[in-house]
């Protein structure tokens, strides 16, 4: 079956994810060149439970107002640029996804929404879950949270448009530098414990 | 009509600066958790709060090492690593601004060596969660030559530790108890 | 005592057995029906019956008892008592208000039981349900489609069976289209209806709809949800603990997650009788009202937007803002508040917060004012809600929606007022059941706007008089397979928890049941005789989660033909009444 891989014969599968063309990345910049000032976005809900859609909502309203960016959101896939999906990948929603993606006309940029966008957030495992937006289309943009506040979601399409760079880094922390402190060594250890 | 143009027009703009200027959050706001290493100890609390199994701890046995590994796509902000951690290693900051174009940034990792056991020589426990024990430990009254006694004791590991109750016919507590009242 | 069937039945009361009236009456009426009785709290008891006696059982109760029916689910008992269990609860609402649960035991070789739904059609989804999740199969059920797992589920695995599969197991896709069968219950044998699925271009939102239309009114209408389900009450029994279940229940649903935290708190406080501190009550009652202020006027925006409103709309929206930076000045978070832990919450209101928060719910009253009287003065709103969408009340009874959308047909179910003493602290804070008359949209609406205001009050009173103490208690012990309910008022009606915990520091079994899985069954009759053009509105007023209801397929039953058309297209002939999207 196209787009699943058998991990243990039909009893356990998983996805498989679209793979890019090799020039894609050239055309993406390219992309993001035009629509710097004007991108229209179209909402694809995997099966979230919509928390994240009240906020991508919410961001569009007065006080956080996407549309001063030229942000639209579309109501269909094959006007998009910006593809935004939210939700975890449940297993009704994985065709519909894919169909979604394939409608909407390349070069595109793919933003995984929230925590169960990104990783599958706290449904990560479960049977009728896929595991998150880069389970199914490659993505190009993350934006962690659960859900991401309309700030946060404002930030996030800033660095998908490439209008600010991303803070944030990876870290590889040395635990072993210092010895821990000890905390509350004024209270006797049998009432602490 | 003209109730509602009023409104409107007392109103005037409400949208926010942001992100040409800074966005205040709330003192409490629940944003990135951020480690403090010198204070983690690897005792694996938050790993297992963690509702979303973004935090996860793995044991290479042959290498001797315990590593430590925060997802910041995974997570979901409930702050309950932070309630549970012994030692405020974790803590939750009011950073929101997490998106990034390239996976790998979402991840951090700490590694730690570990002890191993007196008895069977497998790694089991982090040295510095062994140090931390005897620290509290000493720092409570116990006398040095108790120290060098506990030690040997906590540096074992379960499945030895399980084995000498087993055989330790001295020691077994219902024994004790015949012999105390004989 | 009575032999009048229909006639509230009385009985001597007990102390600590509120409801006890009702398990006396099933004695009298029905001798030998009941095989067993429990008491969980003092208003919730659970009488296990014989299977032959169940309708009848249930029939008394609901119909002529003033029960309505809650929640229908099932549980793998095999391991404790060798069978399986169905569970119908029911809320009693007459003179006495408490919940009687009635369970039959299902046996595990027939693995079949009697379907309640010809006599009670509020039953038909939590049936279909344990026929999907355990596979019992429910005899004389009239609806015998697939509810919950997806159509590429494979046909003889149930999630919920204790030996059925791991959690985490995945099994292939059975089918690369979707197989669901529509049902026309109005139309004639003449028509056939074209299947233009829910396999088209694209679906944004889960969930998907067919009107059968003759012209522009809809003669039938029918429905496929539960495209989010993704097997939470498998992942509750299995890798997560009692309180990670707490943060579980959070993202059960964006909109109202902190009714379902505090209902799974509550089946295991109930459970367990756990005593939590007041002030824990008093935090847990400010937050369900802060949560009903921000998905009511969610709601009301999008009312407005649907008429046309759209300046109404953004307004709405503002002031909504404030209510969720409220809810993340006292929690930390916009939303997701992730309070609840068992036992109590987890971070305390100090003083800069309540009287910013005070200051807050002020501003929000004085503001939401202001619109309201806008909103009622202008006219798109009268013509547009008034006699469209209406609920009637046979078909409330027969149903047992919740919410709103009952309170505005006239009958007077709120959890918080009618069972409010065994709910948080609701019984101690100054709250009055909103209702209308007419079941129309407007009703609705309006049931919502003065719920505002009730909730307004309810916050300040909550902030301004939070009682002293503890905020959490642990002086509690876990015993196995104790099982209790546990309810809230979410904005969109009462939410339904129950749970048993097992002996492994996990859940046994928890099922919840969330407003609205009672509120879509009604939605086809108040579509019935009804123009297209409205359809997004009475929707809109059954307030589903947001994004359930895109994809709509026309049909049109006199022509024989269907066309798919965005739920968009829909809205804006709702908004403009022009260049209707159904020219077939």
């Amino acid at each position: 079956m196209k787009g699943i891989k058998q991990l243990v014969g039909t009893a356990h599968t998983q996805t498989v994810p679209v793979v890019l063309p090799p020039n894609s990345q050239k055309l993406k910049d390219a992309l993001l060149k035009e629509i710097r000032r004007s991108a229209y976005v179209y909402r694809v809900d995997c099966g979230g439970c919509n928390a994240c859609e009240i906020e991508i909502f919410a961001a569009t309203t007065p006080i956080f107002d996407t549309e001063r960016f030229g942000i639209k959101i579309v109501a269909s896939p094959r006007h998009a640029d910006i593809l935004l999906y939210t939700g975890s990948v449940t297993r009704a929603m994985r065709a519909p996804a894919l169909r979604a993606y394939e409608a909407a006309p390349d070069p595109k940029i793919v933003i995984s929404y929230g925590a169960c966008g990104c990783d599958g957030g706290i449904f990560h495992d479960l049977y009728c879950v896929w595991g998150g937006t880069d389970k199914i289309v490659p993505v190009d943009v993350y934006i962690p949270g659960c859900p991401p506040t309309p700030a946060a979601t404002i930030y996030g399409f800033a660095v998908a448009l490439g209008l600010l760079d991303q803070k944030l880094k990876s870290k590889q922390h040395q635990p072993e530098a210092q010895k821990a402190q000890l905390k509350h060594t004024n209270i006797p250890l049998d009432i602490k414990v | 009509m003209f109730k509602l143009i009023k409104t409107v027009f007392n109103t005037g703009s409400v949208t926010t600066k942001y992100p040409f200027a800074p966005m205040s959050v709330s003192e409490d706001f629940r944003g990135k958790p951020e480690l403090d290493a010198a204070q983690c100890l690897s005792c694996g609390a938050c790993t297992r709060a963690c509702p979303a199994n973004a935090l996860i701890m793995e044991t290479d046995e042959k290498a001797g090492t315990r590593r430590w590994e925060l997802s910041t796509a995974r997570c979901i902000f409930c702050g309950r690593c932070e309630e549970v951690c012994p030692t405020h290693a974790i803590k939750l900051t009011q950073n929101f601004e997490l998106a990034v174009t390239n996976k790998a940034d979402l991840y951090e990792h700490a590694v730690f060596s570990l002890a191993d056991c007196s008895q069977c020589q497998r790694p089991f426990v982090a040295q510095k969660l062994l140090e931390y024990v005897l620290d509290t430990l000493a720092q409570s009254g116990v006398p040095a030559a108790q120290l060098s006694e506990r030690r040997k004791q906590l540096q074992t590991c379960p499945a030895c530790r399980r084995a000498n109750n087993m055989l330790d016919s001295d020691n077994i507590s219902h024994l004790r108890f015949i012999k105390e009242q004989q | 005592m009575t032999n009048n069937t229909s006639e509230q039945f009385h009985s001597q009361p007990q102390a600590g057995r509120i409801g006890k009236n009702y398990v006396d009456g099933v004695n009298h009426f029905f001798p030998s029906a009941i095989i067993d009785e429990e008491w969980q709290t003092e208003n919730q008891v659970t009488i296990t019956v014989k299977m032959t006696s169940l309708v009848e059982v249930m029939k008394w109760l609901y119909y002529d008892q003033g029960g309505w029916l809650t929640v229908s689910f099932g549980n793998d008992e095999r391991s404790l008592n060798g069978h399986f269990a169905v569970y119908h609860v029911l809320s009693m609402e007459g003179e006495v208000k408490s919940f009687v649960t009635v369970k039959i035991l299902v046996d595990a070789q027939s693995q079949e039981f009697i379907s309640i739904t010809p006599t009670i059609p509020a039953a038909v989804w939590g049936e279909r349900e344990v026929r999907d999740m355990y596979g019992l199969r429910p005899v004389g059920l009239p609806d015998e489609r697939r509810l919950v797992l997806p159509d590429d589920w494979p046909e003889d695995l149930h999630p919920l069976r204790k030996d059925a599969m791991d959690y985490r197991q995945r099994p292939q896709p059975t089918t690369e289209t979707e197989t669901y069968q529509f049902d026309n219950q109005l139309g004639n044998d003449s028509n056939r209806i074209v299947p233009v699925g829910p396999l088209h271009i694209t679906s944004d939102e889960p969930g998907h709809f067919r009107l059968f239309v003759d012209g522009e009114d809809i003669v039938d209408a029918d429905y496929r949800m539960f495209y989010v389900h993704r097997g939470m009450e498998k992942l509750a029994e299995t890798r997560m603990g009692y309180h990670e279940v707490a943060q579980l229940t959070d993202r059960v649903c964006g909109i109202c997650g902190f009714t379902h935290s505090v209902g799974y708190s509550n089946t295991i406080e109930n459970a367990l009788s756990v005593d939590v501190p007041f002030r824990a009550k008093m935090i847990r009652t400010v937050l369900l009202e802060v949560e009903r202020l921000h998905s009511h006027l969610l709601n009301i925006g999008l009312s407005s937007h649907f008429v046309g409103f759209d300046t109404g709309f953004m307004q709405f929206f503002r002031v909504r803002e404030k209510t969720m930076e409220l809810a993340e000045l006292l929690t930390g978070a916009r939303k997701t508040y992730g309070m609840n832990l068992i036992g109590g919450v987890r971070r305390d209101f100090l003083k800069e917060q309540r009287v910013k928060g005070i200051a807050m719910v002020r501003e929000v009253r004085q503001k939401f004012s202001e619109l309201v009287e806008v909103l009622l003065a202008t006219p798109n709103i009268n013509s547009r809600t008034q006699g469209i969408g209406i609920l009637s009340k046979q078909v409330a009874r027969d149903y047992s929606p919740v919410g709103p959308l009952i309170r505005a047909s006239g009958f007077k179910r709120d959890v918080r007022i009618v069972h409010g003493q065994s709910l948080e602290a609701y019984g101690s804070v100054p709250i009055e059941l909103q209702s209308m008359e007419d079941g129309d949209v407007y009703s609705r609406v309006m049931v919502r706007v003065r719920e505002v205001f009730e909730s307004l009050n309810v916050i300040e009173y909550g902030l301004d008089h939070l009682p002293a103490g503890a905020i959490l208690t642990e002086s509690f012990d876990y015993k196995p397979n104790k099982f209790a309910l546990g309810f809230t008022e979410a904005p969109r009606g009462e939410n339904i928890h129950w749970s048993m915990t097992g002996d492994n520091q996990k859940l046994f079994r928890w099922r919840c049941r969330a407003a609205t899985y009672a509120n879509w069954p009604t939605l086809r009759y108040m579509l019935r005789g009804n123009t297209v053009a409205d359809a997004p509105l009475i929707i809109g007023s059954l307030d589903p989660c947001y994004s359930c209801t895109d994809r709509v397929t026309i049909v049109d039953t006199k022509k024989q033909r269907s066309k798919t058309v965005p739920y968009k297209a829909i809205e804006q002939y709702s908004i403009d009444r022009k260049h209707s999207p159904f020219k077939l």
